[in-house]
């Protein structure tokens, strides 16, 4: 099978639906591949990942205030 | 069923008060109007001070109300949409920011290249790190900011973006991918220059 070299701007379309659907085998071995070889992809879909996670961050960001900044000041009995 | 206590419930309400700005910032990156998101946050509290004998257990509280605020800004989006405060979709502005990053051969320009931005643990406890999301997520166009919040703050499937926002899933990956590429190159101006 001929899987066709895909240039970056492409691959970034393939590498920001990976997160919201899934691909097909095709695109998966055609988004692996390049990665494989372009640095500059493979940095933008860890950014892409990083992105991704931040809505659990976040949220973990805004539970965290009160116990980080030790707000509240009567301590558990 | 106990009901709390005073002391249970004076140490939630001081809880609520150290939270309360950061709901606030998380509801204006969608909502994309400081106000709306005060009247947001404002409401998930004052469910949450109502309801306060239904909660159980104090490890989740935080969790709880922040639930609640989803909710919320749900409710709030909606408004927003009724009432035809949002942009026509065609309006959002053009894809240059986004074509700006790459070269007409679809590679990379130079000077947009991505580079790593470390350890990503690294990055999620720092300030500096949520300083810049923050500002980048406000200096997207506001419909791509309210797709990306949706799915990536929120949560939302594109399957239930569509339904809130009578968008296409096509068009919804494409605005996806848009706001990814925008926040990428945003971040890493942001977060490479003063972190290096």
């Amino acid at each position: 099978m001929m899987i066709r070299m895909m240039i970056c701007k492409e691959i970034t379309k393939l590498m920001s639906r990976r997160l919201d659907t899934s691909l097909t085998l095709q695109e998966r071995l055609a988004l692996h591949m390049h990665i494989a070889m372009c640095g500059a992809c493979r940095e933008c879909n860890k950014q892409f990942e990083l992105l991704h996670l931040t809505g659990h961050e976040y949220q973990n960001l805004i539970l965290d205030t009160d116990t980080a900044s030790g707000s509240s000041d009567t301590p558990e009995a | 069923m106990s009901a709390s206590t005073t002391e249970e419930k004076n140490e939630r309400m001081q809880r609520l008060a150290a939270v309360r700005p950061r709901l606030v910032s998380f509801a204006r990156l969608q909502l994309r109007d400081l106000a709306q998101a005060e009247d947001a946050v404002q409401e998930a509290l004052i469910a949450a001070m109502e309801k306060n004998d239904s909660f159980q257990g104090r490890s989740g509280y935080e969790t709880w109300v922040f639930g609640i605020l989803k909710y919320k800004i749900l409710d709030s989006l909606r408004a927003q949409r009724r009432q035809g405060s949002w942009q026509p979709w065609e309006d959002e502005p053009d894809e240059d920011a986004i074509d700006r990053q790459f070269k007409q051969n679809g590679r990379w320009e130079e000077a947009a290249r991505p580079s790593s931005w470390g350890d990503p643990e690294a990055a999620f406890v720092s300030e500096h790190f949520w300083r810049v999301f923050d500002m980048c997520m406000l200096a997207l166009p506001d419909n791509t900011a309210r797709i990306f919040s949706l799915r990536e703050l929120m949560g939302l499937s594109t399957e239930d973006i569509c339904r809130e926002t009578g968008i296409k899933e096509n068009n919804c990956w494409v605005i996806l991918h848009r706001a990814r590429l925008r926040l990428r190159a945003c971040i890493e101006r942001g977060w490479l220059s003063e972190s290096s």
